[in-house]
Formats: C-alpha cells, sequence, structure tokens
C-alpha cells in the first residue's frame, strides 16, 4: 500500500504544480507573457489569510473574501499600469524582456512587501476542513487539505477547460493566442481578455494558496517555487497548451512521490529534476519545446 | 581603445570607492555587489547579447564560491591560489556540461538549464561536506592582511580588478569579429549558420565564457565574503542574478555592472 499513498500524496502535489502551470500557460497564450508571479498570488493568499485570521482575529470567511479581493484588485491595476504600459506604451518593450521580466520583477516587488508585512517564519491559512486524514480502501490515507486541493483541481481545471473550449470568449482567447494583431482586427478586445485572465489566475492562484497551504505551510519566499515549477510544468505543455501542462503538472508530482518514497527522500528532488532534464535534452520536439523565447 | 577606457572607468570609480568607504558597512556591500557584477556582465555577454538564455549561471557562481570554499579550508590552499584552479575545474566542468546542453537551444535550453540550478541547490543543502542547508566557511581570505581595515580594503581592490579584466574580456569580445557572430547567432541562428559561422562551436564557447565568469565571480564572493551560503546556487539566486542584468540593461557590460550594485546596495539598505 506503499504505492498507493505515494501515488495519492504525489496526485495532491501534482494538482498543485497543473493548476499554476494551467495558470501560466493560459495567460501565456493570451498575452505571450509568462507569469513568473503567479506562486506569489498564492502566498499572498495563504499569508494574508493567516494575517488576518490569526493576528488580527478576523472572522475566516471575512477574511478569504478581503485577501481574493486584495488580491484582484492588485493583479488588476498591475496590469492596467505596468503591463500595459510595458507592452503598449510609448517605450513599449519586446522579446525576453518582457516574457520574464515585468512579472518577475512583480514577483520580487510582492515578496518584499509580504517580508514587510507577515515576516519570516512559516504560516498557513487555517485549515478548511480540519481533522484526522480519512483511510480509504482500509490502508490509503488522504489529508483532508489534500482532498480540497484534488477537489479544487478538478473544478477548476474543468471550468478552464469548458470555458476555453465551448464558450466564445475561449475562443477568443485562442485566437489572441494564435495572431493578436488578427484577433485585434477581427475585434477582439485583446487587452481586456489579458487583464481577465491575468486577475483571474491571480485569484486561483490565491485560492490553492490558502486551501493547500495546511499541507505545507508558506513563507514569503514560497512563491518564487511554486511559480518555478508551474513554469517547468507549463513549458513540458510548450506554454500554449493548458492541457498538456495540467497533465505534466500531475506526472512531475507522482514521479516526485515515488522517487522520494523509493529511490531517496534526500535526493528525490534532484533526481526528479535530473531526469526531467534529461527528457528535454533527448526528445525536445516531441515534448513541445519546439518554440524557442527569443530574444 | 573603447574597452579599455570601459575597464579603465569600472576600475577608477571602484578603486575610488573601495579606499574611501572600504571599511564601512557600504564598502562591504559594494564589494559585494562587484562580485555579483562579475558575474552579471559575463550574462551581458551570453543572455543579453548573444541571447543564449540560459539559466545556469548561479550554479558556476556556486561551483567556483564551494570550489574556493573546499580548497581553503581542507587543503588549506589561500583563496587567492584557489581561484586560479577553481577557474581551470569550472572551464573544464562547462565545456563537458556545455557539449550537452548547448545541443538544445531556445525553450529546450532554457528549461534544461533551469533544473540545473534546482539540482544544485537540491545537492549542496543535502551534502555535509559542504556544510549542508546552512552553507561554507572559509579561514582565509583573498588578501591576506594582518588587520581587518587592509583585509576589507585588499579584497575590495582585488575585487576591483578582477572586474576590471572581466569588463575588458567581455568588452573586447563585443566589439570583435566573434561579437559579431555572437550577435547574428542570437538574432537569427540560421541565418549565422549560412553565413559561415560555426553555430554549434559558438554555441558552446558562449556557455563555457559565462560559466567561467560566474565561477571567478563565486571564487571572489567566496575569497571576500568567508562564507558561501547553501542558497547562492538556488534559483532564487538565479533570478536575483537576472533581475541585475535586466535592470541595468542586458546588452550592455557596463549596465549589468551597474544593475549589480544598484539591486545590491538596494538589498542592502533595505536590510
Amino acid at each position: 500500500m506503499k504505492f498507493g499513498n505515494l501515488v495519492i500524496a504525489g496526485l495532491v502535489t501534482g494538482s498543485i504544480y497543473a493548476v499554476f502551470a494551467v495558470c501560466v500557460s493560459v495567460w501565456y497564450r493570451v498575452s505571450n507573457i509568462l507569469n513568473l508571479a503567479v506562486g506569489d498570488f498564492a502566498m499572498l493568499g495563504a499569508l494574508g489569510v493567516d494575517d488576518l485570521v490569526r493576528v488580527r482575529n478576523w472572522p475566516l470567511p471575512a477574511a478569504i473574501a478581503v485577501t481574493l479581493v486584495t488580491v484582484a484588485a492588485f493583479g488588476y491595476v498591475y496590469d492596467r499600469v505596468v503591463l500595459r504600459l510595458a507592452t503598449e506604451g510609448r517605450s513599449a518593450q519586446e522579446g525576453i524582456v518582457v516574457t520574464f521580466f515585468f512579472t518577475f520583477a512583480l514577483s520580487f516587488f510582492i515578496d518584499g512587501v509580504a517580508r514587510v508585512l507577515f515576516g519570516t517564519d512559516v504560516h498557513a491559512a487555517p485549515a478548511l476542513w480540519s481533522g484526522r486524514s480519512l483511510t480509504v480502501l482500509s490502508s490509503l490515507h488522504v489529508e483532508r487539505a489534500g482532498i480540497l486541493v484534488l477537489a479544487c483541481a478538478v473544478i477548476c481545471g474543468s471550468m478552464f477547460w469548458l470555458y476555453i473550449s465551448r464558450t466564445l470568449g475561449g475562443k477568443a482567447i485562442q485566437a489572441c493566442g494564435e495572431n493578436p494583431l488578427g484577433a485585434r482586427i477581427a475585434g477582439i478586445d485583446t487587452r481586456r481578455y489579458r487583464r481577465i485572465i491575468f486577475t483571474g489566475t491571480a485569484v486561483l492562484a490565491a485560492v490553492f494558496g490558502i486551501v493547500e497551504s495546511p499541507i505545507t505551510g508558506y513563507t514569503y519566499l514560497s512563491g518564487a517555487t511554486i511559480s518555478l515549477t508551474g513554469f517547468i510544468a507549463a513549458a513540458y505543455g510548450g506554454f500554449r497548451q493548458p492541457g498538456r501542462a495540467l497533465l505534466a503538472g500531475l506526472a512531475i508530482g507522482i514521479t516526485e512521490a515515488l522517487l522520494g518514497g523509493y529511490v531517496s527522500a534526500e535526493y528525490g528532488d534532484t533526481v526528479l529534476y535530473a531526469i526531467l532534464a534529461a527528457l528535454v535534452l533527448a526528445w525536445p520536439r516531441a515534448l513541445g519545446f519546439g518554440s524557442a523565447v527569443s530574444g | 581603445m573603447r574597452s579599455l577606457r570601459l575597464a579603465g572607468l569600472v576600475v577608477v570609480a571602484g578603486v575610488v570607492v573601495v579606499v574611501v568607504f572600504g571599511q564601512q558597512y557600504v564598502g562591504s556591500v559594494f564589494v559585494l555587489a562587484l562580485c555579483y557584477g562579475i558575474v552579471t556582465a559575463g550574462m551581458a555577454v551570453q543572455i543579453g547579447f548573444s541571447q543564449q538564455i540560459v539559466f545556469s549561471q548561479c550554479v558556476f557562481m556556486g561551483f567556483g564560491a564551494y570550489g574556493v570554499a573546499m580548497l581553503n579550508t581542507h587543503y588549506g590552499l589561500p583563496s587567492l591560489l584557489a581561484t586560479p584552479v577553481v577557474m581551470a575545474a569550472s572551464g573544464l566542468a562547462a565545456l563537458l556540461l556545455g557539449s550537452v546542453v548547448t545541443r538544445a537551444s531556445g525553450l529546450a535550453l532554457a528549461v534544461a538549464t533551469l533544473m540545473l540550478p534546482l539540482i544544485a541547490v537540491g545537492y549542496v543543502s543535502s551534502a555535509g561536506y559542504l556544510g549542508g542547508s546552512v552553507g561554507a566557511p572559509l579561514t582565509g581570505s583573498l588578501w591576506p592582511g594582518s588587520s581587518t581595515q587592509s583585509i576589507a580594503v585588499g579584497n575590495g581592490l582585488i575585487t576591483v580588478a578582477v572586474l576590471g579584466l572581466v569588463v575588458l574580456a567581455a568588452s573586447r569580445i563585443l566589439s570583435s569579429d566573434i561579437g559579431l557572430e555572437l550577435y547574428v547567432l542570437g538574432v537569427d541562428e540560421p541565418t549565422a549558420a549560412a553565413m559561415g559561422v560555426r553555430t554549434p562551436r559558438r554555441r558552446l564557447e558562449l556557455f563555457v565564457l559565462g560559466s567561467v565568469f560566474a565561477a571567478l565571480g563565486g571564487a571572489v564572493y567566496a575569497g571576500t565574503q568567508l562564507f558561501v551560503p547553501a542558497t547562492l546556487a538556488s534559483p532564487t539566486a538565479e533570478l536575483a542574478l537576472l533581475m541585475m542584468l535586466f535592470v541595468g540593461g542586458r546588452r550592455s557590460v557596463l549596465g549589468a555592472v551597474a544593475g549589480a550594485v544598484a539591486i545590491q546596495y538596494l538589498s542592502g539598505a533595505s536590510s
């Protein structure tokens, strides 16, 4: 049953990676910008709720609502002011500067603000479903927070899929990614979609931070690690295919858990990243690395 | 001549700051910034100018720093003598690693090299002989002075001299025919190949150059700070290096150094 427990743990971790990978790839599809701050929004969600509940004694629902509204407002303003100026202003930037720099700078900024607001200790939002871990099929153990994470991942993944594949808005998003100029000529407001997706993925990341933080605990620096894993999983989907990014996130999570359980708890992650690097180098095109981040 | 002027400007400005502020906190932050400046000067050539998007500089910076620390503490070699040994070793390591990873390009190269800091920090944090998750201390600095004042100023002047040489080398490369080849390689690789540029070889040389500069920066870091934290080889450190490069202007060697100084100064002032 060790295998089963490891797979369940891997699925929980993988679903987190998968959601962040989907956030990265969906927004890249609309804007051609990699969101390296997505993990920082998760951290803001977790530590923000923790701060309001633990330090300021707010009720949990109010703390969650205020934190999510704050994250949404921040994401909206950042897109409206910084990203708009960076991509459409008089001295608009292009290439890797836009691809990496502005969300990357945002990540640093959020880290700095979080350090001042929340300190450097490990904290977590209160568990939304507290209690002992559940036992399934007599020997498989599942954390309650893990079930919430999985449920959120399935619901959010399905909603994203339905939105992208079944709605006019989803088609417009696809058009924005395929050919931004053509999309604008066809009357699609690419700016609006970019803003909606950026704000939406920021809120989604914050929700996942709140749900997931009771499992791992967050510090003000946790965002960078989360963003990085989302980035890697999204890269395996060529940054433009949320479905593949989701599968890659799940596969990375399960492989990580199995390596940790069977190979080495200490060097499991190191072996995982070595495998991932070897895969990229061995089959770059088959894994969707045909496109290039160019300057 | 322009390269010489540029390097001269860096050396003169650096010497003035080290002599005036060398024994103060500002001076120590400045020397630390110059260590990063050595790395970002190489990144300006590799990432900024030639657009070889790799995320392995922090790994080689860690290689250089840990190499000097190990030679210094375990074998009693002075930091200044350990530096060329580590440089040679890092060049060899970069050649071996580069001959594998530079077969890929674009996104594949970026993602493959992004794994390297993750692998490095995982290994370093678990390796007891490297100090584990805490880091590795050194027993001797670059400048073996008798007083803390002379050590601080001596270390600073050595760092400035190394940075001056790196700026000179990077600027000379960029203003030469090789620099032109690297520029074309970055803009359009098929066109570069059609023009007769030996693209695989140039890609490998570029990788080795950036890695050796990063290792040199790491070696000087270890010799001046007397401690190598495990986080030096982490992805966060790589992101910080990229930030320094972008802030200063990724296509300018001097800008990359200025970016390192600005970010490190702000970071030091806020801590």
